[in-house]
């Protein structure tokens, strides 16, 4: 019961914050998604700074930050406004097709919602990262805990950012013990809040493929048949996709709505998205290259630069704690990057270079079990949609080639050997672009054919020879 | 109805591609049996994940499921024709019947996924019903073990259950002692993390030990960490277990 109660707490929350400061942009199941993930997190980040300042976290605290969250949501959606919007969503009935994947999703989410209830975690990564820094959190009740400084203590990646270990320290301390199930609990509501988001923008963004998209979005096997719903290994990759999404599509909506805006509300989603982008970084640090990679974009396709500023000065205002505790966590079981990054640790691994490439390829096109056809599709439509050249650099597409790029330059001077890492880590770390990059693909293939009207949409029209 | 099952030439040819697609499914299934699918499954996609104990039954489940959906494939065809039902157009509606050539090529690859999703999910809803059936009556600790069984973790588990007995009330913290080269290779083998995990809220430490002796390791490095155990790691293999550290060893 206390957990369903912080999960409502931080859900109100978000929905206020974001009902107040974008509730020109985002409406219905985007805002749901967004205000999830802006509540949860936000709620997490009060924690870690709680932490830094010297508080210590326990039940009380936690309880405290619900209490005075849901006043302030009170508070918010008094002040809050939402405009109701003049272009609604145009959804066509469904097909055959659609009402499968809508029923094979509705059976996925219960099938995952019992097996995250009742099945102990299994993966390697989300025991030994996630659930043992959220465990060390727990029982000490301070940040940054003295185990994660020791150079002795044995943990993998003591240098992993704080979010997610935080949340599931909060929740722990509802539930009075540390229970390796809470670990689920984050990851999974954010896929469902990355669903929301996308339920109503796709079709928003396409009204003939959107929820057909939608459904290849959701059900990819990557998602579905993994033990951790997505996250096959680790925990956060769809958490990251689902922060990253959350900012772009505010940008994106911000956009389209900054001519009818007032002063002060033409900044402010900028300044949501700063934020949900900078939790992605306080998720994975997979997500701080993903954050520089959209704020070089907006800083290229923006013409407001104020609204660009904003985005960037929150960004960097909500990570410079963990900049400034981060050199404090012990380094010496972390990869490293930074350090092998010299020209003659890349020249002597060039050799490598195309096998790396060539395993990337077999994963990102090839892997039924993993993606299926799901970066053909998004291929098909970028390469060949109407306004593909539109959505390349204002739906932010270019970045999953560039991100490629990175990861391929990191598996190049990576520690692991041959194109281990690869293996075990490319497949979840596509999902963190896959939203992003369904979005951009709706796009592309927008208005390429005038939509009917809904009369003659009847499923059981006569066929067509 | 009636209007919908119009008689059209060629529509044996339009559904051409689930007869084809069921005949794919069947032919390699059917030569190749049960255990050489299962073998197949291995081999191309399970090479990089611990196989659990209950997948087995579930590759049977799958391999019986998949030559279903062939025979279904075969029988879907034989309908469609007979009643003349152009299945994509029935399938994709409008999108596939006045769309665009993107949006056909989209329409026919988002068949492709929904049918691999669906397929991947009645894969899970097997598994997830396999899974409760044998392991729904034991306690959420063993159940973990129990389905890492055939894993490469699962040697551990044996070890660690044991270690917590020994620990169960007795303080200290453990020192895992390793030959100094080793102990700073990254990455830390899985092993040492797994067991550092699964042994807390006792605290496991890395211990560059020359020669694998604790006497080489500063006293105050144990008082600091309150050590009152060790695991030497000095042999070919992990084999995990308790050491107690002598009381007059530590200062």
């Amino acid at each position: 019961m206390s957990l369903l109660l912080f999960c409502a707490a931080a859900f109100f929350w978000g929905m206020s914050l974001v009902r107040l400061i974008a509730g020109d942009v985002l409406r219905g199941p985007a805002r749901w998604g967004a205000g999830w993930l802006a509540g949860v997190f936000s709620f997490s980040f009060a924690a870690f700074l709680w932490g830094l300042a010297g508080g210590r976290l326990s039940p009380g605290f936690v309880w405290a930050l619900c209490g005075v969250s849901l006043a302030g949501s009170a508070f918010l959606w008094h002040r809050g406004r939402s405009v109701e919007s003049s272009d609604e969503r145009l959804v066509q009935p469904y097909t055959p097709l659609e009402w499968a994947g809508l029923l094979g999703l509705a059976l996925f989410s219960l099938a995952a919602l019992l097996t995250f209830a009742t099945m102990p975690l299994t993966a390697g990564d989300s025991l030994v990262i996630w659930a043992f820094q959220g465990r060390v959190i727990f029982e000490n009740g301070v940040y940054p805990p003295a185990e994660l400084k020791d150079t002795a203590f044995l943990m993998a990646h003591p240098q992993y950012p704080p979010l997610l270990p935080m949340a599931e320290a909060l929740l722990s301390f509802l539930h009075g013990s540390f229970d390796e199930r809470l670990v689920r609990v984050i990851p999974s509501f954010s896929y469902f809040a990355m669903l929301a988001i996308l339920w109503e923008e796709l079709p928003r963004r396409n009204s003939r493929l959107g929820v057909l998209l939608f459904l290849v979005f959701a059900l990819m096997p990557s998602w579905t048949i993994y033990e951790l719903g997505g996250a096959t290994a680790g925990m956060a990759d769809p958490t990251v996709g689902a922060l990253v999404l959350a900012t772009v599509v505010i940008l994106g909506r911000g956009r389209e709505n900054n001519g009818k805006a007032l002063r002060w509300r033409k900044l402010a989603p900028a300044a949501l998205a700063g934020m949900l982008l900078a939790f992605a970084g306080l998720v994975k640090n997979e997500g701080l290259v993903l954050g520089v990679l959209v704020l070089v974009g907006a800083g290229v396709t923006r013409k407001e630069r104020r609204e660009v500023l904003t985005l960037a000065a929150v960004w960097f205002l909500i990570l410079l704690p963990w900049f400034l505790v981060r050199g404090q966590l012990n380094p010496d079981f972390e990869e490293n990057y930074g350090g092998l990054l010299s020209v003659s640790r890349i020249a002597g691994n060039l050799p490598r270079l195309p096998e790396i490439l060539l395993e990337m390829g077999k994963q990102f096109l090839f892997r039924p079990h993993r993606a299926g056809p799901f970066w053909w599709i998004v291929g098909v439509l970028a390469v060949f949609g109407t306004n593909r050249q539109e959505v390349w650099m204002k739906s932010f597409l270019w970045i999953v080639p560039v991100y490629f790029a990175i990861l391929a330059g990191i598996y190049l001077i990576s520690p692991w050997s041959d194109i281990q890492q690869v293996q075990v880590s490319f497949d979840r770390l596509l999902l963190q672009v896959a939203p992003l990059a369904i979005r951009a693909a709706a796009g592309a293939a927008q208005g390429m054919s005038a939509p009917k009207v809904a009369a003659s949409l009847s499923p059981l029209e006569p066929a067509r020879g | 109805m009636a209007e919908y099952f119009t008689v059209r030439r060629g529509i044996w040819t339009q559904n051409l591609w689930l007869l084809l697609a069921g005949l794919a499914l069947l032919g390699p299934l059917l030569a190749l049996g049960s255990s050489g699918f299962e073998g197949a499954i291995h081999h191309y996609f399970l090479q990089y994940t611990f196989l659990p104990g209950y997948l087995k039954s579930l590759l049977v489940m799958l391999h019986t499921a998949l030559v279903g959906t062939g025979v279904l494939c075969v029988i879907f065809y034989v309908v469609a024709g007979a009643r003349s039902v152009n299945l994509l157009a029935w399938l994709g509606g409008d999108l596939w019947k006045e769309g665009s050539t993107v949006e056909k090529a989209t329409v026919a690859l988002s068949l492709l996924a929904l049918a691999g999703g669906l397929g991947f999910v009645g894969l899970r809803l097997g598994r997830d019903v396999l899974r409760a059936r044998l392991y729904g009556s034991l306690p959420v600790q063993e159940r973990r073990a129990a389905l890492a069984s055939g894993g490469p973790l699962t040697p551990y588990y044996d070890a660690v259950r044991e270690m917590k007995a020994q620990l169960a009330g007795h303080e200290g913290a453990v020192a895992l002692l390793r030959p100094p080269l080793e102990a700073r290779q990254p990455p830390v083998p899985d092993e040492y993390l797994l067991l550092s995990y699964e042994l807390f809220p006792v605290r496991v430490y890395l211990a560059a030990a020359p020669g694998c002796d604790e006497k080489n390791i500063s006293r105050e490095w144990f008082v600091e960490r309150r050590i009152s155990w060790m695991i030497p790691d000095c042999g070919i293999s992990f084999e995990p277990r308790l050491v107690p550290l002598e009381r007059e060893e530590v200062p």
